[in-house]
């Protein structure tokens, strides 16, 4: 009996084989798009599981409050990083920790061949190899960071420094501040999983931060209490909770903090390692993070297409269903119970099912590489060795066998087989659960349309916005020299790049415009490296007391292109300016509350401390400008003068003239080799460090432009068979019709209204759905886009129009049909 | 075998109320050939189906080998046709999916018959009505009378008691009419009781008996003597 209904499956399928296509390869896509998404999201829920004690290790989190003197709201910040000497502190006031480790982010300059090239360092205390498990595959994990002459590489960077795996022994030269150091290659770490917070290229031993800095604030930063730069990891003995260790805490703040802890109402907390990934309050340079809600959003997006894909097949196996009425009376009338009819039916949508999710499984393994490249996430997709994924795919067939099989097998084994007899065949018309269901596929469709182009249209909104200033053809180069040294080489440089033909301004600036680290991304807000300074106020109106400055020359304005509304910009010609001058942006005027700042002297007076404006005067107003991202309002900004601090420089911005921005590189890396043979020529474009800003943003554009591709593709796929199906079911009908005079626009249109109605209810419960959403997004935006008609209209017209041609490529060859063919096969 | 005793059967729907058969009382015994003529929409086919256990009656008396039927459920009505009840129709009702031995095969399959005897069934039942050389054929390869063979091969391949034939000869010209009249005389001969329902007098001449039906009624019931053989 099974044989038989395998066979009688098989043959159907075969026969009608572009019905059978598109319920196949439809169902196949979506679920090929369903498991490339949930790879994603379980990659994303998976972060830091490898560790073995995951589950007790903890980072060490503080928070502190304030209360804004003129409003007096309460401000909270929250952060990882801890002075030094709290690691020292914790393991002696409190004997319950097993483990502490340490560590710290920075820069150092690497030797590599003539040149020394800046190189992302990880510092850590001794432990780090034994608390978090990043195996080595070549030295000793107990002892590879004891001795500060150390130094550990992953494997790519062995790779990439020896062309070898097996380096240990091995000796790398770096620059520390200004001094060189032979350290020595102590072990090889394994490729450091995609699903790791934590990332690394090369890990040095702690000493070596200390190192890296500056001899006068050496002592400080080992010693000081009041300086932060290192987050704290630690594991718990068995038996101790976290709860324990946090009793002691208030204890600890009082006895280093006095009673500014309880001024600042200081707290400390323990934040666990599987916590990290999707933890957002905390911004952290060595562990990267992601909001919850986008796994959660993908992993819905998964179901949507999928969701497609199943009504598809559903609405096909259903109306094709309906047309074996026939078949199934006959097995009737043969003696088959409606039991093993249903069975039949069941069956059939099972083996369907069933080739479409190995089909399915197929193009995952295929598309993966192209779906990594438009989710911008490398991670490990291995479709055929999956056992969960297979389990997980046999409850989905049968799942879906059991939803897309059972309605129409319940419907069909309680057709009446007395309809055999009759001369009335059923009629041709669409089920109206069907029709349901299209219109579901349609609202889902839209909604994904209508997402995609407000994204689209935000996205150019925000890299086409007038921010104030001017970042084409600016190229910003990286000073990456310390001391005096720096100085030399930028004023040097800029004079003579000044004079290159092709360059029309070239300032020097003291902070760093670069790329950010890998996983900075993941975090909003912060910027391309402008304003990255910042010092404490006592200036009443400045979220967190906090002003941000930025150091430039006299070129700056120029380079950039912003504008000086009133005053004086720097002039050599003037060195009182330099020194003791600020330029304030116009929101800085409205903060102060000032109708004419220029003259004006910051009075920034504090008990027991200076605040460093205080006593500056404002020689010039600027127009505003972005030095934020989009996500952020306009806020106030100071710009000094280079020779005010004693920050050496650290970019260089040259704007070119029309020429092209590859001869202008050209020509800039030969002048920089001539004037500082020794380091490294490292640029950006400074358009393309503006839009980095957004590349979350622009990645979830492009995974939302697929995903609505995919989800209109596969509504249309199914509309494109049901049309056939339902053109084929009323031959009769239309050949009756073009007899009596109907032409082919009036059989066209009778086709394609009963869709094309179907669609127009999906635009309209679309709206209010995608409105929703869309202004939810927005929402994160400062400086965003309203959602006006326009954008609805225009999905609802791209929908109808997808939908129409669909259809009637099926109408148009029914309705041109012979109608004495049409009638002759009734 | 078969016995009604007013018999009725109304269809409803929103707005109209139809009487397709009003009254009918009718006995047929075991091993009649038996013909029901009348007019389009005059109850044939609907009298057809409640014999054939396809369809309840709304009224009346239904018994069928013994069992009063009238009101089984569509459960019951399915076990009992099995292997008792075989259907020959006018467009012939052969599953195009399957070949001329899997269609024949089909009521032995729903009777649990063991494969070994599926196969001797379904060959000797082919060998009779001479279809043997066309067992791997699909329906659309076989001509009109070929497919109505193979129709009757179905109906008696389980040893129908009863074989329901609606205008067996309907879709077929005149040679190959004859030729299914003819196996359906011969079944008969061998103790089938055929049930036919025709609108052509030289089929009706088949019959032992022919009942005529008029809006639902029966009007007449004669026995002809000179019935072809």
């Amino acid at each position: 009996m099974f044989k038989n209904y395998l066979k009688i499956a098989f043959r159907n399928l075969w026969k009608h084989k572009i019905d059978s296509a598109i319920s196949i390869g439809g169902l196949a896509v979506g679920l090929a798009c369903c498991i490339l998404l949930l790879f994603y999201v379980r990659f994303e829920w998976t972060f830091d599981n490898f560790h073995e004690n995951e589950e007790q290790i903890y980072r060490i989190t503080d928070q502190t409050q304030s209360s804004d003197p003129d409003t007096g709201e309460i401000q909270i910040r929250k952060s990882v990083i801890h002075p030094y000497p709290l690691g020292a502190a914790l393991e002696s006031s409190f004997p319950g920790i097993d483990q502490l480790v340490q560590i710290s982010n920075g820069q150092i300059y690497l030797r590599e061949g003539e040149e020394f090239v800046t190189q992302r360092a990880t510092f850590a205390t001794p432990g780090f190899f034994r608390m978090f498990t990043f195996p080595l595959l070549y030295g000793d994990k107990e002892t590879a960071l004891s001795d500060p002459g150390n130094i550990v590489l992953t494997e790519e960077t062995a790779l990439r420094l020896f062309g070898s795996r097996q380096v240990v022994g091995e000796t790398v030269v770096v620059r520390l501040h200004q001094d060189l150091y032979t350290l020595t290659v102590s072990g090889v770490a394994e490729t450091v999983p995609a699903n790791s917070s934590i990332r690394f290229e090369m890990v040095l031993p702690f000493e070596n931060f200390f190192r890296n800095e500056h001899p006068d604030q050496q002592e400080t930063m080992r010693e000081s209490w009041w300086v932060g730069f290192s987050e704290t990891w630690l594991t718990l003995k068995e038996g101790t909770s976290p709860e324990h260790l946090k009793a002691v805490f208030p204890s600890l703040l009082t006895t280093h903090f006095g009673e500014m802890a309880e001024r600042q109402n200081m707290e400390l907390g323990l934040q666990a390692l599987n916590e990290v990934y999707f933890d957002q309050d905390y911004s952290s340079a060595i562990t990267g993070s992601t909001n919850r809600l986008y796994s959660m959003i993908l992993a819905g997006i998964a179901l949507v297409i999928l969701a497609i894909a199943g009504m598809n097949f559903m609405s096909l196996s259903l109306t094709r269903a309906w047309r074996r009425g026939h078949e199934m009376g006959i097995r009737k009338a043969a003696g088959a119970h409606a039991r093993q009819i249903r069975f039949q039916l069941l069956g059939e949508v099972a083996v369907t099912c069933g080739i479409a999710f190995l089909l399915g499984m197929v193009i995952a393994e295929i598309a993966n590489p192209l779906f990594q490249q438009i989710t911008g996430r490398t991670f490990r997709v291995d479709v055929m060795n999956d056992p969960m994924l297979w389990l997980w795919l046999a409850g989905m067939v049968l799942l879906v066998t059991l939803i897309t099989g059972g309605y129409p097998a319940l419907k069909m084994s309680r057709r009446k087989a007395s309809l055999l007899f009759s001369s009335r065949q059923s009629a041709a018309r669409i089920p109206r659960f069907v029709n349901g269901l299209i219109c579901l596929q349609f609202v889902l469709a839209i909604v994904f349309i209508i997402v995609t182009f407000t994204m689209n249209r935000q996205m150019r909104y925000v890299l086409n916005k007038d921010l104030g200033f001017s970042a084409e053809q600016v190229i910003a180069i990286e000073v990456n020299i310390e001391g005096e040294d720096a100085s030399r080489v930028a004023g040097l440089f800029s004079e003579q790049a000044r004079m290159l033909p092709d360059v029309a301004q070239v300032s020097v600036i003291g902070s760093t415009y670069r790329s950010f680290p890998d996983h900075v991304p993941f975090q909003r807000g912060y910027g391309i490296g402008m304003g990255t300074w910042q010092t404490s106020t006592t200036l009443p109106g400045f979220e967190n007391g906090i002003i941000t400055f930025e150091i430039v020359d006299e070129h700056y304005l120029e380079t950039l292109g912003i504008e000086l509304l009133s005053g004086r910009n720097f002039s050599s010609d003037r060195p009182g300016d330099l020194g003791n001058g600020v330029l304030v942006n116009q929101t800085f005027a409205e903060v102060m509350g000032w109708e004419h700042p220029v003259g004006e002297v910051l009075d920034d007076k504090a008990e027991g401390w200076t605040p460093s404006l205080d006593g500056k005067e404002v020689i010039g107003v600027v127009g505003d400008f972005h030095f934020k991202p989009l996500f952020e309002q306009m806020r106030p900004i100071v710009l000094q003068h280079l020779q005010t601090r004693d920050i050496p420089p650290q970019t260089i911005l040259v704007k070119t003239g029309s020429v092209s921005l590859s001869e202008a590189v050209n020509r800039l890396t030969d002048l920089w080799n001539r004037i500082a043979p020794e380091e490294a020529f490292n640029y950006h474009f400074l358009d393309e460090l503006v839009a980095l800003q957004y590349l979350e943003e622009q990645r979830w554009e492009s995974i939302m432009r697929f995903s609505t591709f995919m989800a209109v593709a596969l509504a249309c796929f199914g509309l494109f068979g049901l049309a056939a199906l339902v053109a084929q079911g009323r031959t009769k009908e239309i050949g009756i019709r073009k007899i009596l005079g109907a032409g082919v626009a009036q059989i066209v249109a009778l086709l394609n209204k009963d869709f094309l109605k179907l669609v127009f209810a999906g635009f309209v419960i679309a709206i209010p759905i995608a409105w929703y959403v869309m202004n939810r997004w927005l929402e994160d935006f400062a400086y965003r886009i309203e959602i006006g008609p326009g954008v609805f209209l225009l999905a609802g017209a791209v929908a109808v129009l997808i939908a129409f041609a669909t259809v009637s490529w099926q109408s148009v060859r029914a309705a041109v049909a012979d109608p004495v063919d049409s009638l002759r096969t009734e | 075998m078969i016995s009604t005793k007013n018999l009725k059967k109304i269809y409803t729907t929103e707005e109209v109320e139809t009487t397709a058969l009003n009254n009918v009382n009718l006995e047929i015994l075991e091993g009649e050939f038996c013909a029901i003529m009348g007019p389009s929409g005059c109850g044939k086919s609907t009298l057809l189906n409640i014999m054939g256990l396809l369809d309840n009656p709304s009224h009346g008396e239904y018994h069928f080998l013994g069992h009063e039927v009238s009101d089984y459920s569509e459960r019951d009505r399915a076990k009992l046709r099995k292997g008792n009840i075989g259907f020959v129709f006018q467009s012939f009702n052969l599953i195009d999916e399957l070949t001329v031995f899997e269609n024949v095969e089909l009521p032995l399959l729903y009777l649990g018959v063991s494969s070994k005897e599926r196969t001797e069934k379904v060959e000797a039942s082919l060998e009779r009505m001479s279809m043997m050389h066309r067992r791997n054929h699909f329906p659309q390869q076989l001509s009109g009378g070929q497919q109505q063979r193979v129709a009757i091969a179905r109906a008696t391949v389980a040893d129908a008691k009863l074989i329901l034939a609606d205008e067996p000869t309907g879709n077929l010209d005149s040679d190959h009419g004859d030729e299914v009249m003819k196996l359906l005389a011969e079944l008969n001969e061998k103790g089938t009781t055929i049930v036919m329902v025709t609108h052509s007098p030289h089929d009706a001449g088949y019959a032992r008996r022919v009942i005529h039906l008029f809006d639902g009624q029966v009007v007449t019931e004669n026995m002809q003597e000179g019935f072809h053989v």
